[in-house]
């Protein structure tokens, strides 16, 4: 912008009062959280709360700092880190290949409708114990189950942006002499990745329900397996910590997509 | 010489579940090489449905479409065609949208069709900019480049200027046609605006109410020096417009 511009009075108003709440509103969100915390903690301190099973903030920072300097903290973060991402990235492709697959069949797309409304509405943890058995107690039943919560989700909505593409748009490149093979990577591909994006979003999400979920189920590592023990053992803090610790994680995620997001959006526009 | 587009009773009927509607019933006419020809007809009486089989998108029940004594069913002919919106890639540069069918083809020399089209008609300095950035009038002339880059055979335009502007439209209505006298691209408009097929066409093909069958052809001789925009003021042009009216009603 060009610096020398001289602004009327009310454009400086303008910009005055949009600056002032923009400052409002973060000192607000900011005020929310040390309150919640301090008060938490004070309660705490007062004995008006009972510390062993509501936590406090000090107790759940200590828990923290031992965790860490045990070594812990890492390994425990690492696997559920890992099982989240593995899952999270075979879920986005997987459904996203399947997705291309029933775009590009309308015989497979009807024969399988019917299996994919069934399979979306069915509650997926449902599922849990047989793949425990089927798949084998580890890793890798936590993986699927994080694969199974998202990559319905996944196959429904990219399916969807795929077929709500622009008929007119195919069929300039069908005057053209486009393939198939041509409309999928010139038109239907690039038009969805707005859809895509979303899908990541949601997926980040799904995914770290999934990983929980499967710990919670089988597991002898990672935060969802430190909440179930923290809680079988009474040791509220450890709970509590873990569940700070995947706020912290996820938003991490999904923070790193919106900025993949934002790149993409920027050359985007109708 | 043969013509460059020759119907030749084509006709075609529409399935669904419950009936079989006959659409077209037998349409017969030819475009020489060089010709502007309008379509104009009721509303509903298959105008885009037979750009669509000029095209080889859609088979005809009947008859036969030759581009250039070729049947369209070799899929051989170059079709150039053009819509009511620019239908432009938002996620593409002007660069590489001019350059879409060139790529579908491998084509080098549309490539450098692109370059001598865009400079010509004064797009080059655009060229990596995105359709976003561009006025109604430019996108559209984009698109235009986009469909002559092939060299086409025959050009389609179905209804190109329907989402523009009065003011605007006047303009582009010039514009395009001047690029299109200058390259000499054969054409066929389908259009509901008799005004617009009157000042833009050679030829008028006047189609009759569902299932369609050729009216009427009108040779339309106007004094093609003007630009289409200034054709209406012509007292020769209120005749075509009352005998292609008369036709309709």
């Amino acid at each position: 912008m060009n610096k020398n511009l001289q602004y009327s009075k009310e454009h400086e108003k303008f910009l005055h009062k949009q600056k002032k709440d923009k400052i409002t509103i973060l000192t607000f969100q900011i005020g929310l959280l040390v309150g919640f915390l301090g008060l938490w903690e004070l309660l705490g301190q007062l004995n008006v709360i009972n510390t062993f099973i509501t936590s406090s903030p000090s107790r759940i920072f200590n828990t923290f700092i031992t965790l860490l300097n045990s070594g812990d903290l890492w390994y425990h973060l690492g696997i559920t880190l890992y099982e989240t991402l593995i899952g999270f990235l075979i879920a986005t492709v997987l459904g996203t290949i399947i997705a291309i697959l029933l775009w590009w069949s309308e015989k497979l797309r009807k024969i399988l409708t019917p299996y994919i409304v069934v399979l979306n509405s069915l509650p997926k943890i449902a599922l849990g114990p047989l793949i425990i058995i089927w798949v084998g107690a580890g890793l890798q039943s936590i993986i699927t189950i994080c694969v199974l919560v998202s990559i319905i989700i996944t196959v429904i909505s990219m399916l969807n942006a795929f077929l709500e593409c622009d008929k007119d748009k195919v069929l300039l490149l069908k005057s053209m002499g486009a393939n198939k093979w041509q409309i999928l990577t010139k038109l239907i591909l690039p038009s969805a990745l707005g859809q895509f994006v979303s899908v990541l979003k949601i997926n980040v999400g799904m995914s770290w329900v999934g990983t929980i979920i499967g710990e919670y189920l089988v597991s002898s590592a990672g935060l969802g397996y430190l909440i179930v023990y923290g809680s079988q053992v009474f040791q509220l803090d450890l709970v509590m910590c873990s569940i700070v610790l995947l706020c912290l994680l996820a938003s991490l995620m999904y923070f790193i997509v919106s900025i993949i997001e934002k790149k993409i959006i920027k050359t985007r526009k109708d | 010489m043969l013509p460059t587009l020759m119907m030749q009773n084509v006709g075609l009927n529409y399935h669904s579940k419950t009936s079989e509607t006959n659409a077209i019933d037998d349409i017969t006419f030819c475009v020489n090489k060089g010709e502007f020809v309008g379509l104009v007809g009721p509303s509903g009486c298959g105008k885009t449905t037979l750009l669509s089989i000029i095209s080889g998108i859609l088979a005809p029940s009947r008859g036969q479409v030759l581009i250039e004594g070729k049947s369209t069913k070799d899929k051989n002919a170059v079709i150039g065609y053009m819509f009511q919106r620019d239908l432009l890639f938002p996620w593409r540069t002007i660069w590489q949208n001019v350059n879409l069918g060139a790529e579908l083809k491998h084509n080098k020399n549309a490539t450098q069709k692109a370059t001598k089209l865009l400079k010509k008609y004064g797009i080059y300095d655009f060229k990596d900019k995105y359709p976003h950035e561009l006025s109604g009038g430019m996108r559209q002339r984009v698109a235009l480049i986009r469909t002559l880059v092939l060299n086409p055979q025959i050009l389609l335009l179905d209804e190109p200027f329907g989402a523009l502007d009065y003011q605007t439209r006047q303009n582009v209505i010039d514009d395009i046609s001047g690029i299109i006298k200058n390259e000499n691209t054969t054409s066929l408009l389908v259009t509901h605006d008799i005004t617009e097929a009157i000042c833009m066409c050679d030829k008028v093909i006047v189609l009759s109410n569902r299932p369609s069958r050729v009216k009427k052809v009108i040779d339309i001789q106007l004094d093609k020096t003007k630009p289409p925009s200034q054709r209406k003021t012509l007292t020769k042009f209120f005749e075509y417009q009352t005998q292609i009216w008369k036709e309709l009603a």
